[in-house]
């Protein structure tokens, strides 16, 4: 019996849902969370509706990427809804600021997200350029394997409340990282001289916006380490840098997907009817 | 053989397969919300989610390296 309940004992200290356990927040810090989750859910299912129904304008080469982008940001969705509901049962307002009811938090869904939409956001963005097939099928392949080796590498540590180990495994899920920004910045970039000048500067755009927001990962990751993992200010500087950089990471990048296929289906457009009038000009 | 009847597939009726792939996540997330997977730190659904990624990005790689 005593070895079952320090079996649960230590597996709740490993698990990152029972950091907020112990806290009191001021109603500052639990509203700033609150109103940032809210607009999280906004912000995500806004983004879906707009990808679905922007899919209509798109040609049929590009409508796979944004219906990704969709997928993406409606997973995105359910999960704030979970941590919303979540956030609000951990606290109960008391004596003028928010006690820990007990009930653990559970922001796991935020970690559990990255299996599937950090993949994906990869392959969208080679998707989207169609680039010549042999071509594609390397960077796709590539960049696959470098995001499922960064979210491996990541679990140990955000599964931890150790110092060492968050360190430990966080340092080591960013070799994957560089590797990404190193394709996306080099291989890619060799690849976008063929694209038209609008799309060039869009997909410019696209990997600033990648690499300034899953760049802003690991400093929220170690956000706790910097302010102590279980203070109060550390577990809202986690969840206010995670949800921007999530709003950022998904939302804007599925809009500038949206932006770089409209300009490839207008440039692919505009080439039809140059090639159809060559035709009847020949004739 | 079968990868390029696979790939013909995909190509020629890719509407109906994003399609059933939307609806596949959905269901998931429904799934998740009414029954749930279980694990620890959500295990059952990242394995889930991980399923989830291959056919997707089978798809999106299928589509993106068509020749034809």
């Amino acid at each position: 019996m005593k070895k079952s309940v320090l079996g649960v004992t230590v597996a709740a200290l490993l698990s990152s849902s029972a950091l907020a356990a112990p806290l009191e927040l001021s109603a500052g810090q639990f509203g700033l969370v609150y109103q940032l989750l809210s607009i999280a859910i906004a912000c995500m299912g806004a983004a879906f509706i707009f990808f679905v129904l922007g899919k209509q304008n798109l040609s049929a080469k590009y409508q796979p990427a944004m219906l990704v982008s969709a997928l993406v940001v409606a997973v995105a969705c359910y999960h704030y809804v979970r941590i919303f509901e979540s956030w609000k049962e951990s606290y109960a307002f008391v004596d003028g600021v928010y006690k820990a009811t007990g009930i653990p938090f559970n922001d796991a869904y935020r970690y559990a997200d990255w299996v599937l939409t950090v993949p994906l956001l990869l392959v969208e963005a080679v998707a989207v350029l169609a680039l010549a097939s042999n071509i594609a099928s390397g960077m796709i392949g590539r960049l696959v394997v470098a995001a499922l080796a960064m979210i491996v590498l990541g679990y140990p540590g955000e599964v931890s409340t150790d110092t060492g180990t968050r360190l430990l495994w966080g340092t080591l899920s960013t070799i994957p990282f560089l590797y990404i920004i190193y394709t996306l910045f080099v291989e890619l970039g060799k690849s976008l001289q063929s694209q038209p000048p609008r799309v060039q500067l869009l997909m410019g755009n696209l990997r600033l916006l990648l690499f300034g927001s899953w760049g802003f990962y690991p400093i929220a990751y170690l956000l706790p380490l910097v302010f102590g993992a279980l203070s109060a200010t550390g577990i809202v500087a986690l969840q206010v840098g995670y949800s921007l950089a999530d709003i950022i990471a998904k939302a804007g990048f599925g809009t500038l997907i949206y932006f770089i296929a409209l300009e490839k289906t207008r440039v692919d457009n505009e080439n039809k009817v140059g090639a159809s009038k060559l035709v009847v000009a020949g004739d | 053989m079968t990868q390029v009847l696979v790939r013909q597939f995909v190509v020629q009726n890719q509407n109906a397969i994003g399609f059933a792939l939307g609806a596949l996540v959905l269901l998931t997330l429904a799934f998740d919300y009414f029954i749930g997977f279980g694990g620890e730190n959500l295990i059952g659904l990242r394995l889930v989610y991980f399923g989830l990624m291959a056919l997707l990005v089978g798809y999106i790689y299928t589509l993106s390296t068509n020749t034809k």
